[in-house]
């Protein structure tokens, strides 16, 4: 006597989910405002708030999520009866392309200072960049599109640049590096997400 | 907290005058459950916005004197005209200029 057939339907997958294409970094004082939902993707809003983009990059912008976990063992059973979340880091790392004081700066920790001297008689124009171990916070946006084209935004309200940066400098063998490494350092429920996902309705 | 019952229209003008404590509470009962998105991202702002003026108090308006143009520091610049500056940016701004001796001006 036959049952009922035995049939194999795996889940199907959705490819337009698979997204790539490089991330869009911004940085500002803490507590500079987003722009509104409306422009989020529009990068004037951005610089127009304060915000300071970083430019081209080596290899785009990562963003790593990196928790660590204590396991609660009890004898009785093998596997732990609980996994606690004991420290996570959230970083954003890129190499900064564009060798500017400015950038110069967000990469070594963004304490120094930069004054700026106007070309007068006998004095030619300069700026000057004084190095400080005073690390200045700043948030960061990381601006990325999403599947429906439109922007998927990271806001970090606060992070600090701290991480080593090593630039070579190369006759010609590949433009000169900086580093850059954003932790984030405010809490968790303060980092958000926001992914736009439709027009608004007038 | 029991909910006052159905007033008539009359008594909901006397309503209006100021209430015992137990009346001031508000009428609809407190939401409760997991925030909405627009709730949580509200919250994240505003707690983002004090934790950046926590403890600093108000902006203050600085410029940039002497044969500078303009310095930078944190990511806030200040130029020839006066700009408003984060409060709690301004004790590292005014060491950041003590360091690149440049003149700085705070507008009292």
């Amino acid at each position: 006597m036959a049952g009922p057939p035995l049939v194999y339907t795996p889940p199907s997958y959705v490819t337009n989910n698979v997204l790539y294409g490089v991330g869009i970094l911004f940085t500002a004082v803490p507590g500079t405002a987003l722009p509104s939902d409306q422009n989020l993707g529009v990068a004037t809003a951005w610089t127009s708030l304060g915000w300071a983009y970083v430019g081209a990059t080596e290899a785009g912008v990562t963003v790593t999520f990196n928790p660590s976990t204590q396991d609660i063992n009890i004898e009785e059973q093998p596997t732990p009866v609980a996994v606690i979340v004991s420290t996570a880091t959230l970083q954003v790392t890129c190499s900064l392309s564009e060798e500017t004081l400015t950038n110069v700066n967000l990469a070594w920790g963004n304490g120094g200072s930069i004054a700026v001297t106007p070309a007068g008689a006998g004095q030619p124009g300069k700026s000057v960049m004084t190095l400080s171990t005073n690390f200045a916070a700043m948030a960061c946006a990381v601006i990325g599109k999403n599947q429906s084209g439109y922007a998927r935004v990271l806001s970090i309200p606060t992070v600090m640049s701290a991480g080593q940066v090593q630039t070579a400098y190369r006759r010609a063998a590949q433009q000169r590096l900086y580093p850059l490494t954003l932790n984030a350092t405010c809490p968790f429920n303060q980092i958000s997400w926001t992914d736009l996902t439709a027009v608004a309705t007038s | 907290m029991t909910e006052p019952a159905p007033a008539a229209p009359a008594a909901k003008a006397a309503a209006a005058a100021p209430a015992p404590q137990q009346q001031a509470a508000p009428a609809a009962a407190p939401a409760t459950g997991p925030l909405s998105e627009a709730e949580q991202r509200t919250l994240s702002g505003l707690m983002a916005r004090q934790q950046a003026v926590a403890g600093a108090g108000e902006p203050v308006r600085m410029k940039v004197t002497g044969s500078h143009a303009s310095l930078s520091y944190g990511g806030v610049t200040i130029g020839t005209e006066f700009t408003t500056v984060p409060a709690s940016m301004v004790a590292a701004l005014t060491e950041a200029a003590a360091d690149a001796g440049v003149e700085i001006t705070q507008e009292s």
